[in-house]
C-alpha cells in the first residue's frame, strides 16, 4: 500500500513536472515619434532589448510557476493616436492577458477603449482622467494631480515671494493641460497668482512672439508643462534675454537618454524645475528586485538602459501570476486588479533643477 | 475705302486675320488659365482627399477620448496645419456641397461625418499676364513673320505684275510666266488690244502719208498734163512748163521730208557733225515756227550762256529742237490764255544744257512722253518728239521730260555731251 502511494506520489509529480507552462500573452503597444526618427530609432531598441533582458531574467521564476510569457510589440506612428484603440483591439483579439500601453496619456486613454477587459498599464501617462478608468488600467507615472502639487510646493518654496506665474501649454496636449489644471488648482491653494495663459498648437511655434507676450504680463515663473520640444523651443527664446523668469515643467521634459529638453537648444541662461515619476536611473533601478538584479548582472552599459516601467510592470506580473495562479485572462484580470497600487508610482514624485543647461536630480517624495 | 491703293485693300485684308490671331490669342490664354485653374483645383482636391483620413483618424481619436480629450484645440490645431478653411463635423452621413474644394470624409468611429474645406482661388486669380504673353507673343510672332513673307510675296506676284499691266497695255513689257494666270490673261488682252490699236494708228498714218504724197503728186501730174496740152504760144508753153517746175520745185521736197519722217522713225539717225555753236541751231528751231507763235500770240524768250559749241550734225539737231520747241509752243497754246515759252541754254563741264519750258498743262506720264504715236494734243501724230529724242541720243545725249516749276507746264532739257560724239555717216 505505501509502495501503491509513493508511485502513485512519482507518476503524479512526474506528471506535474511536465505539464506544459500556461502561455501568458502581452502586448506592448507604443509611439514612435515619425519627425524624429533617429531618438525613436533608439528607443525602440530600448524598449524590445528590455523585454527581452526582463524576459530572460524571469524565465526561471515563471516555469517554476507553470508559466511562460509571451511578447508581443507593436509600434506606430504617435500623429495616428488612433491606432492606440485599433492596437488594443488587435490585443485583445490575439488573446492578450495584458496590455503594457503608449507612455502618452491620450493614447493610453484610447487604447484602454479598444483593450475591453484586458488589464492595461501605461508607462508614463499621467493624466488624472486615468483615475476614473478603474482598478484594472492604471499608468506607473505618478498622476498629474500628484506631481504638480509637489511642483508648486517647491516653486513657491524656491522663489519665496515671487508668487506670479504666466502658463505656456501645448493646447493639443492632454497630459499637459491635465498638468497645468492641477498645477493651478494646487498653486491657488498655496498663494501662487496666475497673471494669464498663452495657448499654442502644433509642433512649431513662434517662440519670440511668445516671448513678448510673456514678458508684457511680467511674471515671476513661467508653468510650462508641455513635452520637451516645444518648452526647449520656448525656454531658449528667453535664453538671451535680459528679463528672464523662472520656469517650472511638467514630466515632458524628457531625461537624459530621450528628447532631453536642452538637446540641440541654447538654454545655459535659464533656470527652472520640473518634476518627474522617476528618479535618476541608477536610484530607481536600486529600489526594486528585477532593477537590483540588472545592476548586479552588470546588464547595462553607456549606450543601454533598460525601460524602469517595462521592467517594473514585468516584475509585478510574474509576482502576481506566482502568487495568485490565475489559469485564465479573466483570473488573471481580476488579480491584476488587486495589485494595481503596486504598479502605480512606484518611485514617488522627483524634482529636478535646470540649471546650465542641465537638469540635476534634486530630490524625490512619495505623494498619496 | 476708295480711291486707296491696291496695297491698302491686301494690308487691310490682313487685318482680318490679325484681328482673329489675337482673339485666339485671347481665348488661349484664357483656355490655358483655365487649364491652370482646373489643375489647381484637381490636384488640392486630390490633396484633401488625400490627408482627409488622417485628419478624420485625428478627430476620431478626440472625440472617442470625450471629455478627456482636446477637440477644440485639435480642430483649430489640424485647421492651421492644414491651411483649411472648414473643418466640421457633421452628426451621420453628410454630402459635401458642390464648391470645388469642399469634400466629406466618414467618421467610422463616431458615425459622424467631417467637412473639411479649403480656400479655393477664383478663376479670374488665373487669368495673368504670363498666359497672354505665352499665347500672344509667339502668334503675334508668327502673324509678323507670316506678313512679312506674304507682303514680300503679293509684292512680287500680285502688286508688280498688277502695275505692270499698265506697261503692257502700252506694249512696253510682255506678261511673265511668274504672273498669276488670271493677270497674265488680263496682259495678254491688254497687249492685244494695243496691237490692235496701235495697227490701226500705223494704217491711219501710212494712208495720211499716201495721202499727203498724193496730193504733192497730184499738183505735179496737173501741172505735167496743164504742160502737155497744147499751148496757143510759145509764151504759153514756157509759162506752163515753168508751172511744171515750180509744182516739181515747191512738191518733190516735201514729199522726200515726208518719206524722210516716215524712215526716221524707224532707223538710226545719220549725222553729220562738224563743230558748230548749238544755241545757232535752238535760235533756227525758234525762227522755224515764228509764224505759229506770232499766229497764237505766244511768247518766246531766250537766254544763252557760256560757250555753246559743240561737235553735232546742225540740220539733225535743228530738227530735234524744232520738235521740242514746237511742242512747247502747241502746249502753250492748248491752255487758251496767253502763252509763254522759255529756252535757257547754259554749258557744264561735261555737257551742254538746252531747256524748253512751257505754261501749258505739264506732263502727267513722264514715261509715255517719247512714246510714238501719242500725242495730247487734237492734231498731233506722236512722233515729233520720239524723232526728236532719236536724234540726240544719236548725239549721246538725252532729253529729261519734266514739269516746270516757274511755267506751270512742261519742261523738256536737252543735254549734249561736248565731247565723244558719236560720228556716223
Amino acid at each position: 500500500m505505501r509502495l501503491g502511494t509513493l508511485l502513485f506520489a512519482l507518476v503524479t509529480m512526474t506528471a506535474h513536472a511536465q505539464q506544459a507552462p500556461t502561455k501568458v500573452k502581452i502586448s506592448f503597444v507604443e509611439a514612435l515619434a515619425p519627425n524624429d526618427t533617429t531618438s525613436s530609432v533608439r528607443y525602440q531598441g530600448m524598449y524590445e532589448e528590455t523585454i527581452s533582458i526582463a524576459s530572460t531574467l524571469l524565465k526561471k521564476k515563471l516555469s517554476g510557476c507553470g508559466y511562460e510569457l509571451e511578447t508581443k510589440t507593436a509600434f506606430y506612428e504617435a500623429t495616428d493616436s488612433l491606432k492606440a484603440k485599433e492596437h488594443g483591439e488587435a490585443a485583445q483579439a490575439a488573446g492578450a492577458w495584458l496590455i503594457v500601453g503608449p507612455r502618452r496619456s491620450n493614447h493610453y486613454l484610447l487604447l484602454v477603449q479598444g483593450a475591453g477587459e484586458i488589464p492595461t498599464v501605461s508607462l508614463m501617462a499621467s493624466a488624472d482622467a486615468i483615475k476614473e478608468l478603474g482598478p484594472r488600467h492604471l499608468s506607473v507615472a505618478p498622476l498629474n494631480s500628484q506631481m504638480s502639487a509637489l511642483a508648486a510646493q517647491e516653486t513657491k518654496r524656491r522663489l519665496g515671494k515671487a508668487v506670479r506665474y504666466v502658463s505656456v501649454l501645448s493646447a493639443d496636449c492632454i497630459s499637459c493641460l491635465d498638468f497645468a489644471k492641477s498645477f493651478d488648482h494646487a498653486a491657488k491653494e498655496i498663494g501662487l497668482r496666475k497673471l494669464g495663459e498663452i495657448s499654442l498648437t502644433g509642433d512649431s511655434l513662434d517662440a519670440d512672439s511668445i516671448r513678448k507676450q510673456v514678458q508684457e504680463l511680467k511674471p515671476d515663473f513661467v508653468l510650462l508643462p508641455n513635452y520637451s520640444r516645444i518648452s526647449s523651443m520656448v525656454m531658449a527664446a528667453f535664453n538671451d534675454s535680459s528679463s528672464r523668469p523662472f520656469f517650472v515643467g511638467g514630466d515632458g521634459w524628457g531625461d537624459a537618454l530621450y528628447g532631453f529638453v536642452q538637446n540641440g537648444m541654447s538654454i545655459e541662461n535659464v533656470k527652472g524645475i520640473t518634476v518627474r515619476g522617476f528618479p535618476p536611473f541608477r536610484r530607481a533601478l536600486s529600489q526594486f528586485p528585477l532593477g537590483k538584479k540588472i545592476i548586479e548582472q552588470n546588464k547595462l552599459s553607456d549606450s543601454f538602459a533598460p525601460d524602469l516601467s517595462i521592467l517594473k510592470i514585468m516584475e509585478a506580473t510574474a509576482d502576481r501570476l506566482c502568487k495568485d495562479r490565475p489559469v485564465s485572462k479573466s483570473e488573471f484580470a481580476a488579480s491584476f486588479a488587486k495589485s494595481a497600487r503596486q504598479i502605480s508610482a512606484p518611485w514617488g514624485v522627483s524634482v529636478f533643477d535646470l540649471e546650465k543647461g542641465n537638469i540635476k536630480f534634486s530630490k524625490s517624495a512619495v505623494i498619496r | 475705302m476708295k480711291n486707296r491703293p491696291l496695297r491698302d485693300f491686301l494690308l487691310l485684308s490682313w487685318a482680318i486675320p490679325l484681328a482673329l490671331t489675337v482673339l485666339g490669342g485671347s481665348l488661349l490664354a484664357l483656355g490655358l488659365s483655365y487649364l491652370d485653374y482646373s489643375n489647381h483645383i484637381r490636384s488640392e482636391r486630390e490633396r484633401l482627399q488625400q490627408i482627409a483620413p488622417a485628419i478624420s483618424r485625428r478627430v476620431a481619436a478626440e472625440i472617442l477620448l470625450k471629455s478627456q480629450g482636446t477637440l477644440g484645440p485639435v480642430i483649430d490645431h489640424l485647421k492651421t496645419e492644414y491651411g483649411l478653411k472648414t473643418l466640421e463635423i457633421a452628426d451621420g452621413e453628410v454630402t459635401a456641397t458642390p464648391a470645388p474644394l469642399f469634400i466629406s470624409a466618414p467618421i467610422r468611429e463616431a458615425q459622424k461625418t467631417l467637412l473639411i474645406a479649403r480656400d479655393a482661388r477664383s478663376f479670374s486669380s488665373f487669368i495673368n499676364l504670363r498666359h497672354l504673353l505665352l499665347a500672344l507673343l509667339p502668334t503675334a510672332g508668327l502673324a509678323a513673320f507670316g506678313f512679312f513673307l506674304q507682303r514680300r510675296h503679293l509684292r512680287r506676284y500680285f502688286i508688280r505684275p498688277v502695275e505692270a499691266l499698265a506697261e503692257t497695255s502700252v506694249g512696253s513689257r510682255a506678261p511673265d510666266e511668274s504672273w498669276p494666270l488670271e493677270i497674265q490673261r488680263i496682259a495678254q488682252k491688254l497687249a492685244g488690244s494695243f496691237a490692235e490699236r496701235e495697227q490701226a494708228v500705223f494704217g491711219q498714218v501710212a494712208r495720211g502719208i499716201i495721202h499727203d504724197i498724193r496730193t504733192h503728186i497730184h499738183s505735179i501730174h496737173t501741172a505735167t498734163q496743164l504742160s502737155e496740152m497744147e499751148a496757143a504760144d510759145a509764151e504759153q508753153r514756157l509759162h506752163r512748163m515753168e508751172r511744171l517746175l515750180a509744182a516739181c520745185q515747191r512738191n518733190v521736197p516735201k514729199i522726200k521730208n515726208i518719206i524722210d519722217l516716215s524712215l526716221d522713225t524707224s532707223r538710226e539717225i545719220p549725222l553729220k557733225t562738224k563743230r558748230s555753236d548749238v544755241a545757232q541751231a535752238v535760235k533756227q528751231a525758234i525762227a522755224n515756227v515764228e509764224e505759229i507763235t506770232k499766229a497764237k500770240g505766244i511768247s518766246i524768250s531766250q537766254d544763252f550762256s557760256g560757250d555753246l559749241s559743240a561737235e553735232y550734225d546742225a540740220v539733225q539737231l535743228e530738227r530735234a529742237f524744232t520738235n521740242v520747241v514746237k511742242n512747247a509752243v502747241e502746249a502753250a497754246e492748248d491752255k487758251h490764255v496767253p502763252g509763254a515759252v522759255v529756252v535757257r541754254g547754259a554749258r557744264s563741264a561735261s555737257s551742254i544744257r538746252i531747256s524748253v519750258e512751257d505754261s501749258g498743262h505739264g506732263l502727267r506720264d513722264k514715261t509715255s512722253v517719247f512714246r510714238p504715236l501719242k500725242s495730247t494734243k487734237a492734231h498731233g501724230i506722236g512722233l515729233g518728239l520720239f524723232i526728236s529724242r532719236k536724234i540726240v541720243e544719236a548725239h549721246q545725249g538725252k532729253i529729261i521730260p519734266d514739269n516746270s516749276t516757274e511755267l506751270g507746264g512742261a519742261k523738256f532739257t536737252v543735254e549734249i555731251p561736248v565731247s565723244d560724239v558719236r560720228h556716223e555717216l
